[in-house]
């Protein structure tokens, strides 16, 4: 959490470009791209990764962020996923390939291999461009406006504005009791005893301090149902573009099933 | 302990979103029958940020050069009741929205993940609750807390990735692999295990309303 800012920043970096991505109404960006997403989750059949990835680098070079960024976004789930994917050729299959020693590759095991990894790479790609075209606060908005009861609106939308506050300050506690000769990094019981007492003090000022924001936000009508801004617009640019990311995920969809 | 996306095959990932709805749903109806639940609502999402910083530490373990981070899932069930598993549904909304982490597909299998153990926890702590008189039993419960989180969280996981993945696969074979995965916790259990006593305690001695217990006298 020590580079939490960063993380809050990496996020709305691209919020405010300019793409024809940007510019779809949020709203439908989400069901356009959920649709694509749930799409690609389902194709079972290979022979369709060079078409998934081909539509998933046009949707992205459209959104126009930096291709580095969508690297960045790639490393901690590709690490995750290679640790899987690299014992199915050895694992998972009937069909024979090849043979060295006691070793065996199975052609199945590397065409699921290869599913897993495009999988992963389309659906990391599509969720960052869902995401990261819109500022985070904008998307949550949205998700309430397609139906995300109140009450996990205002949970999302409050712990995202207090987790770096949180974390800064539980780093700066940690570093006290370092001062102080707190080794971290060394097991013992009376270090795990020193750790649950710092965490039992973060949670005991998070809470404290959720009772002054709560007075703060009833002062300033919270609950009180007062009329909600309408922030979203739609026009026949979004249905169109909505409309196409559909049809494409009902069309591979059905392609897998009947091909 | 997170599912990527890609990984779960469509019935087992559209599955897990089905049941984390239901017991969202279920969550929410609970939430909603308090006077005024939105009142609630800035204390759950601090201890949610609360939470979601404190799971990000990274603790030594035995073997030298080895560490590993708290999971949680029994404190949050603990301290957070019927909120936990929102709770935890939102942790995974950022981690997936704003860091990356997880996936967007397998939400819902990795909210039952960390979940459904907290909610389990949240039960059994709650029938213990009015015995937890003296330290030891507060001690044993917070450790088991602790502890039945961990085994549990690791034991959905890996049903879900292995249980899940290959069908040409031996399923003794399957089993016996999610078996010493879940064994292969233990260590990590036990650390989470002193780690939840240890909290439970502190805030026993603290913030005893925080863990739903009355203040003790002074003598």
């Amino acid at each position: 959490m020590a580079d939490g800012h960063n993380h809050q920043a990496d996020i709305d970096a691209y919020a405010q470009m300019q793409s024809p991505i940007h510019q779809w109404d949020t709203r439908w960006k989400i069901v356009g791209l959920l649709g694509l997403i749930a799409a690609f989750a389902m194709v079972q059949d290979w022979r369709f990764m060079p078409l998934l990835i081909l539509i998933t680098c046009l949707i992205y070079a459209a959104s126009g962020m930096p291709w580095h960024a969508l690297r960045h976004r790639l490393i901690i789930p590709g690490y995750v996923v290679a640790a899987i994917v690299i014992f199915l050729p050895f694992i998972s299959g009937q069909t024979v390939l090849a043979t060295l020693g006691p070793i065996i590759i199975f052609q199945e095991g590397i065409a699921l291999s290869l599913l897993i990894a495009v999988r992963l790479f389309c659906i990391v790609t599509l969720a960052f461009v869902m995401f990261g075209t819109d500022t985070f606060v904008r998307t949550i908005l949205a998700l309430r406006a397609l139906r995300l009861p109140d009450i996990m609106a205002d949970m999302v939308l409050l712990t995202y504005r207090y987790l770096y506050e949180i974390g800064a300050f539980f780093a700066q506690m940690r570093l006290a009791a370092r001062l102080r000769g707190f080794q971290g990094s060394v097991f013992s019981r009376q270090n795990i005893n020193i750790l649950a007492s710092l965490v039992g003090h973060l949670f005991i000022r998070s809470y404290e301090k959720s009772e002054r924001v709560y007075k703060a936000m009833v002062l300033r009508g919270y609950g009180s149902g007062g009329v909600r801004r309408e922030i979203f617009h739609s026009g026949a640019a979004d249905y169109v573009k909505t409309a196409v990311a559909l049809l494409l995920a009902i069309s591979l969809i059905l392609m897998d099933q009947l091909l | 302990m997170h599912i990527p996306d890609g990984i779960l095959p469509p019935l087992a990932w559209a599955g897990a979103y089905a049941v984390t709805g239901v017991i969202t749903a279920v969550s929410l109806r609970k939430i909603n029958q308090v006077d005024d639940p939105r009142a609630a609502v800035p204390k759950a999402a601090m201890m949610t940020a609360a939470f979601f910083v404190a799971s990000s530490i990274f603790f030594p373990m035995p073997p030298p050069m080895t560490s590993a981070h708290f999971i949680l899932s029994g404190t949050m069930g603990v301290m957070l009741g019927w909120y936990a598993f929102p709770a935890i549904l939102i942790g995974l909304i950022l981690q997936a929205i704003v860091f990356g982490h997880g996936g967007i597909t397998t939400l819902g299998a990795n909210a039952l993940v960390m979940g459904v153990p907290a909610l389990m926890v949240y039960g059994l702590f709650n029938r213990l609750r009015p015995r937890l008189t003296s330290d030891r039993s507060l001690w044993i419960s917070g450790f088991l807390a602790g502890f039945c989180g961990v085994l549990i969280a690791a034991g959905i996981f890996y049903a879900f990735v292995i249980g899940t993945l290959p069908a040409e696969i031996n399923q003794q074979a399957e089993i016996n692999a999610t078996l010493i995965l879940i064994l292969s916790h233990l260590p990590v259990g036990v650390v989470e295990g002193l780690f939840t006593a240890f909290l439970l305690n502190y805030l026993r001695r603290t913030r005893p309303d925080l863990i739903g217990m009355q203040q003790q006298p002074v003598t």
